[in-house]
């Protein structure tokens, strides 16, 4: 057979290529190398408006500056499980159009997205910071695109949205006007299931909490530059939410904002209340006001609407006051007495107050305390260090929101407010140029007042998101994969070269996507699951890549291609989850033990895996092909052996180092906590292999079987114990990695009954039979 | 050594057969205490499963019932009862055991069968420090002892505090500088029998009630209590009657328990109303007084309430033989629950011991309570005694005063820690915490050692054999950082791990290495 006499030669015979052949895999790397090269080229907006230059803006999330990019990307992520929001697709009948258009007809029901068949279909989309910049500043718009993922079919019953929104195989997706209606009962809900245990909610309770959490993100967003406002009742004025010109009203702020503050906090000095919650009551009132149209301009007829509405709401309070907890008596009393003092006032100052409170102090009260984003950079005379903020002085970045309550006080509107104000007039009015001006003055005020380390943050984050260098490998990885067991079918050298060619570049792009994420971060490359799913297949990959370069058999590729695009699958998914470098909380916050415990046990993960995948390819290719030759076989279970060992030193030290990390921080250096046992099962099984192997308790077959165990134990270590529930240092639950879990035990669990099979079941068998059966350790 | 090469049990205990089946059932034993951990709490888990000799059948129990739970299989949850049950017997070989045989395999393979060469040098080496660490975790399990210190800032404390033991101190002045202090364990408490002691000067103890776990209750409290609790029954009769009503289709038995909901809500809901707003005021007030006329008194108080609230005359009335029965229910729990002493602060203000679960989590402690009585030269008192507070109560006996109380067990040391400053640091805009840290002044007279340390995650204090861990940063009720608890670990044994590691590592190196340079000569031969 060629191959297995080829992998016993001591170099590769190039000879054995003949002709055109021989240039085949340099072909292959050119066309891939040209494919990276053209991903790696700096971003460009399509259309008028910059996105791009938003998007590399910098501000303050969950602790970490990043740009608006990385925000768009993640939330569109958590929300729709993808980076892009078509604008087009199928009606129900088969004609393809815009989402408006087609939902006319029949009352929206059967909509569906491109299928993969209609080849001659390109549906215009958004991509995330465009989708980003409608949520932000135009919410009527946004409130219309099809994003939000709902699949629980009694969820949907439910909630009545069974045939509305837009299908994809089986996956719906709704408009945030759509999901309206259910925002305050999936609030409520989650409430209550956020009281249960991870492990013990079911399904649909699961689906339920995901739901309100996204809409809760997705509110959050909607919050943070503008103010929005909800519309949870039914509008009758059809008032739009979003701002018709935020610039023009930042303006008018600054300049009458002043006095109506201080009037107001006048009344509460006066009264004794707490304008917090005056605040509140107005936002509800201002809701109901706005549905029946725009405020009257006169004060006294404003004032009669008000005094009219808040009556009205205090009559039905009293009403349900037999009804009502002590909780809720308590604050019908504050209510009471907020009226009271209210309605004491003459009309005038009445409608002077309600000014002030619709039109300011509720609104971005409101804003502030639902706001996610952090986009006010600390002003540079409120920094008693100067102008340097380059260590990142990330505690005193500040919401939209209060920012402005502060700044109506002072009379002074700052400038990022300012201009974020022009960049939202000129996105709502279709002015592209303004908007790309607005941006560009801001960078340029940054760059100014002291803020080039976060400009350049973002920048290169930004950067780093645009050229994705996983995604790129996890492709190049899977070419690799499909010509390297290509090669074994018709045993050409061009293929395996060609694999052994793509994987090499792969790894090189691997290798700088995690280069760069160390730098962005500051952190040694595992902090968190996602970073251990991407440095797993990093390991993995590497030495896949030095067994093919030893034994040149195309085993080595195919284990590394598939390691590489299964792991980079899987963090593909993790990413589902948010920010993929998310702050670490306090104990974990080392580098020295995260530079050492947790790169040495992702090692011992990886060539765990490692050894499973190649015991994998053992048991396939000889019980369904023909091609693995004694010798083959013999190699392959010298690689196992050599593996196993390998993975026994680094997951034992591993394991070590993070008890001594654990003697470190938490006083004790072994606590039985379900991670460490996890890492413990590791270990233990990597010694029963290599006890088995010494005691010839087992041959290459059994090797095999056991190391295909390995993959189970070490999913289960990787995945599993953080899906209990418990433990110092799980990651959180992840029902759906669970499933998945599940069906990978399940399947090797069959590959063992199959490669325990007799041999001469195999395909393979007779030349098993036929070869020295002499086990080779 | 010699040993007979043909004897059975000689070659059962070197046998490598032996060493993979003792692997692979600790592989099992860890994989089950692992999943036992969640049902059992923690501390337990780890001790069926771990630090013992054999696993008993409740403690599998809950590792199956975890195990099926993670495959969608809904079971009966464990109750603290069941899992602290005394009747357990073995059924699975335990960590100890599986720890003793592969000792006994290693040392006998060793002196067996081995034979000292270089190119195994490195697995003598790895399983030298195998047994330095099994022997090492074994040292601590028995020895190290762990404690914790509560500080606020400007404290001074020479002592630590158990989490898990609890003791009855009984203190007294001697002279202006000193007391004399008399701590009973717990465990004396958990028995009927009268306690003594040279320094108490004839006074003598006996425990009349004692609870693992109990919250004690004033009135008030016992009355919010009982309503909370007929708000919840409510509550959940109500979610499971819409849980079923949902799910549409129904089995005879589930059909028959809605039917039975739809018929019990309605007084359900009632009692819970009635709870609410009507028995409060009447409760406690029958607390204090112990009227006799208590339907009458109700009944009046209720009419009245009727008439300031605009509720119908026959919804007010329909409430009656709901309330009637809620009334008899409670002066049953009154009275099971009402504990009665001569007196003390405590007993003044706690009238009732409302029992709770044994915690089991590893973050929870349980707060005993007893009823104790103090047989004194003069006369024989009963008083109640609670670790849920710290107050302490001054017992007189003729010319003699003693000053109680339960509080958690003290370790005292000879060197004390002062809170200078605390800090406690999150990210900004995030709930993650950033950063813990504790800067206390260190003060050991008989070291001569006065300094300024600070204590934080991942920097521990090394100080007379003991480790200060920073543990906890926990806030008062107004929300700034006031008090730092610190966890203090005396562990002799703590190094063990550390050699052994280090000499595992070597080994594995070591025989790593000599394969892979093995390998590579065969190859360059072929």
């Amino acid at each position: 057979m060629n191959t297995d006499k080829v992998s016993d030669q001591k170099t590769p015979a190039p000879a054995a290529e003949q002709g055109w052949t021989r240039w085949l895999p340099w072909v292959v790397l050119i066309l891939a190398a040209l494919y990276i090269v053209g991903a790696a080229q700096p971003p460009k907006a399509k259309g008028d408006f910059d996105y791009v230059a938003f998007g590399r803006l910098p501000m303050l999330l969950n602790g970490r500056i990043k740009p608006l990019d990385t925000v768009a990307r993640t939330s569109l992520l958590q929300i729709a499980g993808q980076q892009k929001v078509p604008l087009e697709g199928n009606g129900p009948d088969r004609t393809w159009g815009e989402w408006d258009e087609l939902q006319k007809a029949d009352g929206g029901r059967g909509l569906y997205f491109r299928k993969w068949y209609q080849f001659g279909k390109r549906p215009k989309s958004l991509s995330s910071t465009p989708w980003l910049m409608e949520v932000l500043m135009r919410p009527d718009v946004a409130d219309t695109r099809f994003v939000f993922r709902v699949h629980h079919p009694e969820l949907l019953r439910e909630m009545g949205l069974e045939e509305k929104g837009v299908d994809q195989s089986g996956l719906r997706f709704y408009s945030f006007n759509q999901m309206r209606p259910h925002l305050l009962s999936l609030h409520r809900e989650k409430e209550r299931i956020g009281k249960i245990p991870d492990a013990q909610r079911n399904p649909y309770e699961q689906s339920k909490y995901k739901l309100a959490h996204v809409l809760e993100l997705y509110v959050q967003l909607r919050h943070s530059l503008q103010p929005n406002r909800l519309d949870l009742g039914p509008r009758a004025g059809g008032v739009p939410s979003g701002v018709a010109d935020y610039a023009a009203d930042l303006k008018q702020l600054a300049r009458d904002g002043k006095q109506q503050a201080a009037a107001f906090d006048q009344f509460i000095k006066e009264s004794g209340q707490h304008a917090g919650f005056f605040s509140t009551m107005f936002q509800h009132v201002g809701d109901r006001l706005l549905e029946q149209g725009a405020l009257p301009a006169e004060d006294e007829a404003l004032a009669a609407l008000l005094v009219k509405d808040l009556t009205a709401v205090r009559d039905g309070n009293r009403e349900r006051l037999p009804d009502m907890s002590p909780a809720e008596r308590e604050q019908y009393q504050q209510v009471e007495s907020a009226l009271a003092a209210f309605l004491t006032l003459d009309p005038s100052r009445q409608a002077g107050l309600a000014r002030h409170l619709l039109s300011v102090q509720s609104r971005y009260q409101t804003m502030d305390s639902r706001a996610n984003l952090l986009l006010i950079p600390p002003m540079p005379d409120d920094d008693h260090t100067g102008h340097d903020h380059s260590d990142g002085h990330t505690h005193s970045w500040t919401k939209t929101g209060a920012t402005v309550l502060t700044a109506v006080r002072t009379g002074k509107m700052p400038e990022p407010v300012t201009a974020y104000g022009a960049m939202s007039t000129a996105f709502v009015q279709g002015k592209p140029g303004d908007f790309n001006t607005a941006v560009l003055l801001y960078v340029s005020w940054l760059h100014g007042n002291g803020f080039q380390a976060a400009l350049d943050k973002g920048r290169k984050e930004h950067y780093f998101n645009h050229t994705a260098p996983f995604a790129r490998s996890m492709y190049l990885y899977l070419l690799a994969l499909l010509l390297a067991a290509f090669s074994w079918l018709n045993l050409s050298r061009w293929l395996m070269r060609s694999a052994f060619y793509l994987i090499g570049l792969a790894f090189l792009i691997h290798t700088a996507g995690l280069i760069a994420r160390m730098l962005l971060e500051g952190r040694p490359p595992v902090t968190n699951l996602y970073s251990s799913a991407v440095f797993v297949g990093w390991g993995s990959v590497l030495l896949g890549w030095i067994l093919e370069r030893v034994f040149r058999n195309g085993i080595g590729s195919c284990t590394a291609g598939a390691i590489g695009f299964t792991t980079l699958i899987i963090a593909d998914h993790l990413a589902l989850e948010g920010d993929t470098m998310e702050m670490m909380r306090a104990v974990l916050d080392t580098n020295f033990w995260l530079a050492t415990h947790v790169t040495c046990i992702t090692i011992g993960y990886a060539s765990t895996f490692l050894a499973g995948f190649l015991a994998l390819v053992y048991v396939l290719r000889g019980t369904l092909t023909r091609t693995l030759s004694a010798e083959t076989a013999q190699s392959l279970a010298r690689m196992v052996y050599g593996i196993v060992c390998f993975a026994m030193l680094f997951s034992f030290v591993g394991t070590v180092l993070g008890g001594i990390w654990a003697d470190q921080s938490w006083g004790r250096f072994w606590g039985w906590d379900a991670k460490e046992n996890g890492a413990l099962l590791i270990v233990i099984w990597n010694a029963l292999i290599l006890h088995c192997r010494w005691g010839r308790l087992v041959r290459d077959r059994g090797l095999m079987n056991l190391a295909i165990f390995g993959n189970v134990v070490t999913a289960w270590s990787w995945f599993g114990v953080n899906m209990l529930g418990i433990g110092l240092h799980s990651y959180g639950f992840m029902d759906e990695a669970f499933n998945t879990l599940k069906w990978f035990g399940f399947s090797h669990i069959l590959l063992i009954v199959v490669g325990s099979l007799p041999l001469h079941y195999w395909a393979s068998g007779k030349e098993l039979l036929a070869g020295p059966s002499q086990p080779s350790a | 050594m010699a040993m007979n090469n043909n004897n059975i049990i000689v070659k059962l205990f070197t046998s490598l057969k032996l060493t993979v089946a003792l692997l692979a059932i600790s592989l099992a034993i860890v994989f089950l205490g692992t999943m036992a951990q969640e049902p059992l709490g923690q501390k337990i888990a780890v001790e069926r499963f771990f630090q013992s000799f054999f696993v008993d059948q409740v403690a599998m129990e809950a590792a199956y019932i975890k195990t099926v739970q993670i495959f969608g299989v809904a079971t009966e949850p464990l109750s603290p009862e069941r899992i602290l049950e005394a009747k357990r017997w073995p059924v699975f070989p335990g960590g100890y055991l599986i720890g003793v045989l592969l000792l006994i395999n290693l040392l006998s393979a060793h002196a067996q069968r081995f034979t000292f060469t270089w190119k195994k040098g490195g697995i003598f080496l790895t399983h030298i420090g195998i047994i330095l660490l099994l022997l090492g975790q074994l040292l601590t399990d028995l020895l190290s002892q762990e404690s914790f210190v509560h500080m606020e800032r400007g404290d001074r404390r020479h002592f630590s505090v158990s989490f898990d033991n609890n003791e009855l101190v009984l203190l007294s002045h001697v002279n202006a500088q000193s007391n004399r202090v008399v701590a009973i364990p717990e465990s004396l408490l958990e028995r009927t029998a009268e306690v003594t002691h040279p320094d108490l000067d004839g006074l003598k103890i006996r425990s009349l009630q004692h609870w693992v776990n109990a919250a004690p209750k004033s009135a008030r409290q016992f009355v919010d209590w009982f309503s909370e609790k007929q708000t919840d029954r409510f509550n959940d009769r109500e979610r499971r009657k819409v849980q079923l009503e949902k799910r549409g289709k129904l089995g005879k038995a589930e059909q028959a328990e809605l039917d039975q909901l739809t018929a019990d809500l309605p007084e359900l809901q009632q009692r819970q109303f009635f709870a609410q707003f009507f028995a409060r005021d009447f409760y406690i007030a029958r607390a204090k007084e112990e009227t006799a006329e208590e339907l009458k008194e109700l009944l009046e108080m209720f009419r009245k309430r009727v008439e300031e609230v605009p509720l119908s005359e026959a919804k007010a009335n329909s409430f009656k033989p709901a309330i009637l029965a809620m009334m008899k229910e409670w002066e049953a729990v009154a009275a099971r629950h009402a504990v009665k002493v001569d007196g003390g602060r405590l007993g003044d203000f706690y009238k009732f011991v409302v029992p709770l679960p044994p915690a089991l989590a590893s973050d929870q402690r349980n707060f005993p309570a007893a009823v104790i009585e103090i047989k004194g030269a003069t006369a024989s008192t009963k008083w109640l005694v609670t670790c849920q507070t710290e107050l302490t109560q001054r017992v007189d006996d003729g010319n003699k005063t003693y000053h109680i109380s339960l509080r958690p067990a003290r370790h005292y040391k000879e060197h004390s820690l002062s809170l200078v400053d605390l800090k406690y640091e999150k990210y900004a805009g995030t709930e993650t915490p950033k950063n813990f840290e504790s800067i206390v002044l260190l003060d050991d007279a008989k070291a001569n050692v006065q300094r300024k340390v600070s204590i934080s995650m991942n920097a521990p204090l090394r100080h007379d054999g003991l480790t200060y861990y920073q543990y906890q940063m926990n806030q008062n009720q107004l929300g700034s950082t006031s008090q730092t608890v610190l966890q203090v670990v005396r562990n002799p044994g703590w190094l063990t791990p550390y050699f052994a590691c280090l000499i595992v590592a070597l080994g594995l190196i070591y025989q790593f290495l000599i394969h892979l340079v093995g390998f590579a000569r065969k190859r360059r031969s072929t």
